[in-house]
C-alpha cells in the first residue's frame, strides 16, 4: 500500500495485526503493568482469610493436617520408609513444596476460564495473572515454609539427627526451578483449554497422578528397579529430593538431573510463553 | 490537518460458526499439515462480524459509533480495546487508549471499596500514582465515603455501582471508548453520567469514541460519526450526516430478525409481529420519552398465506414488577386492519401527552384476528423509558415517582359558603 507524505512519518504509539511474531512476548508492555501485579495478588490473598476466625492461621493448618494424615496412612498403615527422618519431618518439606507448585499450576491452568469475564471487557497483558497466581502461591509457600522451620528447629534442639547446612545455599535455585515448571506447565494448559475443556476436567486427575510420580510421601532411595524410568523421566523428582537435601542434609542432590530439570523448565516456559500469547488474542471468541 | 489518533484499515473479524468440539481438533491437525478443508465449505462456517472497515480518527474529536443490534458495534468495540484480535487489517493508534466496556470490572465482593478502587483503576490502566492523587475526587463522586472502608458485597447495587462508576470517570487517557451502557443506576446519577461524559468529550485534546443507540445522546456528545450496518461502514462524516443516515436506514419496512425470529409467543400466526420501535414526532427514532410528550409506538405486521381481515392489534405497558399500566386495543377505538397475504405493514399508534412517570416499561403487545389469538409475545416487544417531563404543560413535573400514570382534571371552584 501506498503511504500518502503526512503517514510516512507518523509514529504509532500501538499497532494491531491480525497475527504476531511467534516471539513477541510483548515483555515491555508487561513490565509497564506490574503494579497491577501486585493488586492481584493482593486479590487472591486477602479474600481468602476474611470472614474466617482463624484468618492465615488456615495456610498453616493445611500443611500440618495432611502431614498427619500422610503420617497415619502411609507411615503408620502403609509402612513406607522416611530414610530414617521422624515422620513430620520427611512429609513436610514435600507438602509445602508440592503445595506451592500445584497451587501456582492450578491458578495458572485457569487463567482464561476463570476470567472470560474481565478479559472480555478489558485489556491487560494477560500473563499478570499467571504471574500473580505464583506470587500469591509463593506468599503462601513462605508463610508454610516458616512453620517448616519452626518445627525443624524444634526437632534440632531435641536432638533428632538432621543436618542442616550450607546445602540450603541451593534452596533458592529449586524454588526458581518449582517456580517455572508451575509457570510454564500452567500456561500450557491455559492455552489449551480455551478451545479444549477436556484438559479441566483431566487436571484435578493428571496433578495427583503427578504428586503419586514425584518423591513426596516416599524418598527416590526406595524405588524399585522396575519404576526407576518413572522417576528418572519427572522432572520435578530430583527438585523435591533436592528440597530435603538441603533443608535436612538427607536424601540425594542429583546434580546432572537437576541441570537436566532446568533445561527442561527453560522449554517448557518458552513453549508455554508462545502458547499463551497465541491463545490470549482471541481467547475470548472460543472461551 | 490534524493529527490521526486512530487509523483503521481494512479491518476485519470473523467468527467460525458452530459448536467447538472434536471437529476442532481434526480441524487444528490438519491445518497443522497443511491439508486444508475445501476451501467453499470453510467459507460457509465462517461469518463475518466486521468486514473491510476503514476509518481515520483524528486527535480531539468525539465520534459516534451507531447501528442497530448485529451491525458489528460491539464487534469493532472489542477489537479497539483490545480483548480479541482481528481476523484481517490493521488498527494505529497514536496515543494511550483505555475502554469503558463496563464499569467495576475485577471488582472483588470481599475487598472494600478502597482496595476495589485501586484494582479497578489498575486494570484500566491507571497507575497508583493517578489514583492516589484523584482518590479523594473519586470517593467524592461516588458518595460513599462513609462506606469506604467495608466490603463491597455489602453495598446496595446503588452503591456498588456508583462507585464503579467514579473510578471510570476519572480515568484520564488520551483516546476512551465508553459504551453507553455505563450509563447505569438511578435517574439522578444517570443525569451525572452524561454530565461527566460531556465533559469528558469536551474537553480539549481528548479523543472519544461512544457507541450507543441513543441518537439524542450521540448528537449531544459527539461532532462526527459512523454507522455501522452488517458489519460494513454505511457513511461517515459529521454527527448530523450520520445521525439522519441512520434515521433514513431504519425508515424503511423491515423485518427484525430479534422480533421474528422470537419464538416465545403463542397464538394461530396468521397476523405476526416482526418489528418494533417508538419515534417522536418528527419521526426520529426514539428509546426514550418525556412524560406529557407525544410519541408513536411503531409496529411492522406480517401476514401469513392467507388474506387477514378483522386484525385488531393491543398494546400495553408493564412495569418492572409486571404489572399492567394499561391497556389499549385499537378494536376499543373501533379501529381494525386488514392484510393481503404474506404482505409486511406498517402500523403506528400516536398517544398524545405520554401519561406515565418516569421508569423503564415493558411494551407488550398481542393481535387478535377474527377474534382468535394470532400472535401475543410473552417477552413483551420492547421497552420504552420515560423520564419525567411537562406532562401539565404548565412546567411542573407534578408527582415524581416512578411507575405512576398522570391524568389531567378540570378544576372548578363552586363558591364558598
Amino acid at each position: 500500500m501506498v503511504k500518502s507524505p503526512l503517514e510516512k512519518n507518523e509514529n504509532w504509539s500501538l499497532e494491531i495485526y491480525p497475527k504476531a511474531s511467534l516471539f513477541d512476548f510483548r515483555l515491555k508492555e508487561f513490565w509497564a503493568y506490574r503494579e497491577l501485579i501486585l493488586l492481584f495478588v493482593r486479590r487472591e490473598l486477602v479474600p481468602t482469610y476474611k470472614q474466617t476466625i482463624l484468618g492465615p492461621l488456615w495456610f498453616i493448618l493445611q500443611p500440618l493436617l495432611t502431614t498427619f494424615v500422610y503420617s497415619i496412612v502411609f507411615g503408620a498403615v502403609a509402612r513406607i520408609p522416611t530414610d530414617g527422618l521422624p515422620q513430620l519431618l520427611f512429609y513436610m518439606p514435600g507438602i509445602v513444596l508440592w503445595n506451592f507448585f500445584n497451587s501456582s499450576f492450578m491458578k495458572g491452568s485457569g487463567t482464561f476460564l476463570a476470567n472470560t469475564h474481565i478479559f472480555g471487557k478489558v485489556y491487560f497483558p494477560r500473563l499478570i495473572l499467571p504471574v500473580a497466581g505464583l506470587l500469591s502461591s509463593f506468599v503462601n509457600f513462605l508463610i508454610q515454609f516458616s512453620l517448616l522451620l519452626i518445627i525443624m528447629a524444634g526437632y534440632w534442639i531435641a536432638g533428632t539427627e538432621i543436618h542442616p547446612g550450607v546445602q540450603i545455599l541451593i534452596l533458592p535455585l529449586l524454588l526458581i526451578l518449582v517456580s517455572m515448571y508451575s509457570l510454564g506447565l500452567g500456561l500450557v494448559v491455559s492455552a489449551f483449554t480455551t478451545k479444549y475443556r477436556d484438559l479441566n476436567h483431566f487436571l484435578v486427575f493428571g496433578s495427583q497422578l503427578l504428586m503419586y510420580a514425584t518423591p513426596i510421601i516416599y524418598p527416590a532411595s526406595i524405588v524399585p528397579d522396575k519404576f526407576r524410568w518413572v522417576s528418572l523421566l519427572n522432572p520435578l523428582s530430583p527438585i523435591f529430593e533436592g528440597f530435603r537435601y538441603s533443608l535436612l542434609g538427607m536424601g540425594q542432590l542429583m546434580t546432572e538431573r537437576l541441570m537436566f530439570s532446568f533445561v527442561f523448565a527453560l522449554l517448557l516456559l518458552i513453549s508455554g510463553l508462545i502458547l499463551f500469547s497465541r491463545a490470549e488474542r482471541t481467547s475470548i471468541d472460543t472461551v | 490537518m490534524a493529527e490521526i489518533a486512530i487509523k483503521v484499515e481494512n479491518l476485519g473479524k470473523s467468527y467460525r460458526l458452530g459448536a467447538l468440539g472434536t471437529a476442532t481438533l481434526k480441524r487444528d491437525f490438519l491445518a497443522m499439515f497443511g491439508k486444508g478443508q475445501n476451501k467453499e465449505e470453510d467459507e460457509r462456517e465462517i461469518l463475518w462480524a466486521l468486514k473491510n472497515v476503514s476509518f481515520d480518527i483524528k486527535k480531539g474529536d468525539a465520534v459516534g459509533i451507531v447501528g442497530k443490534n448485529g451491525a458489528g458495534k460491539s464487534t469493532l468495540l472489542k477489537l479497539l480495546s483490545r480483548t480479541t484480535a482481528p481476523s484481517a487489517g490493521s488498527i494505529k493508534v497514536n496515543g494511550k487508549i483505555s475502554s469503558l466496556l463496563e464499569v467495576g470490572t475485577g471488582f472483588h465482593p470481599e475487598l472494600t471499596g478502597r482496595e476495589n478502587i485501586f484494582l479497578n483503576g489498575a486494570i484500566m490502566g491507571m497507575s497508583k500514582r493517578d489514583i492516589k492523587a484523584r482518590f479523594d475526587e473519586i470517593v467524592e463522586f461516588s458518595g460513599v465515603s462513609r462506606f469506604i472502608d467495608t466490603p463491597v458485597k455489602r453495598y446496595s447495587s446503588g452503591m456498588y455501582v456508583r462507585l464503579a462508576f467514579a473510578v471510570a470517570a476519572h480515568l484520564e487517557t488520551e483516546i476512551m471508548i465508553i459504551d453507553e451502557v455505563l450509563a447505569v443506576g438511578d435517574i439522578d446519577f444517570q443525569k451525572k453520567c452524561l454530565g461527566k461524559m460531556k465533559e469528558v468529550t469536551g474537553s480539549e485534546g481528548r479523543t472519544v469514541l461512544f457507541v450507543s443507540h441513543n441518537m439524542s445522546a450521540v448528537k449531544a456528545l459527539c461532532n462526527y460519526g459512523l454507522f455501522l450496518e452488517k458489519g460494513t461502514l454505511r457513511a461517515t462524516g459529521s454527527v448530523q450526516k450520520v445521525t439522519e443516515a441512520y434515521t433514513a436506514a431504519n425508515k424503511g419496512l423491515i423485518e427484525t430478525s430479534e422480533l421474528a425470529d422470537r419464538t416465545d409467543r403463542s397464538g394461530n400466526k396468521s397476523v405476526i409481529l416482526v418489528d418494533y420501535y417508538a419515534e417522536d414526532m418528527a419521526g426520529n427514532r426514539i428509546e426514550t420519552v418525556l412524560t406529557g410528550e407525544d410519541i408513536s409506538f411503531c409496529f411492522t405486521l406480517r401476514c401469513g398465506p392467507e388474506k387477514a381481515k378483522n386484525v385488531d392489534f393491543g398494546l400495553n405497558f408493564y412495569d418492572p414488577e409486571e404489572a399492567n399500566m394499561g391497556v389499549l386495543y385499537s378494536s376499543y377505538q373501533s379501529v381494525y386492519f386488514e392484510m393481503e397475504p404474506n404482505q409486511l405493514m406498517r402500523i403506528k399508534c400516536v398517544v398524545p401527552n405520554f401519561p406515565f412517570t418516569i421508569g423503564t416499561y415493558k411494551v407488550g403487545t398481542r393481535i387478535v384476528v377474527n377474534n382468535e389469538e394470532s400472535d401475543w409475545l410473552l417477552g413483551g416487544a420492547g421497552f420504552i423509558s420515560v423520564e419525567n417531563g411537562d406532562f401539565y404543560g404548565t412546567g411542573s413535573t407534578g408527582f415524581t415517582h416512578p411507575y405512576m400514570t398522570n391524568f389531567l382534571g378540570r378544576w372548578i371552584n363552586e363558591g364558598q359558603k
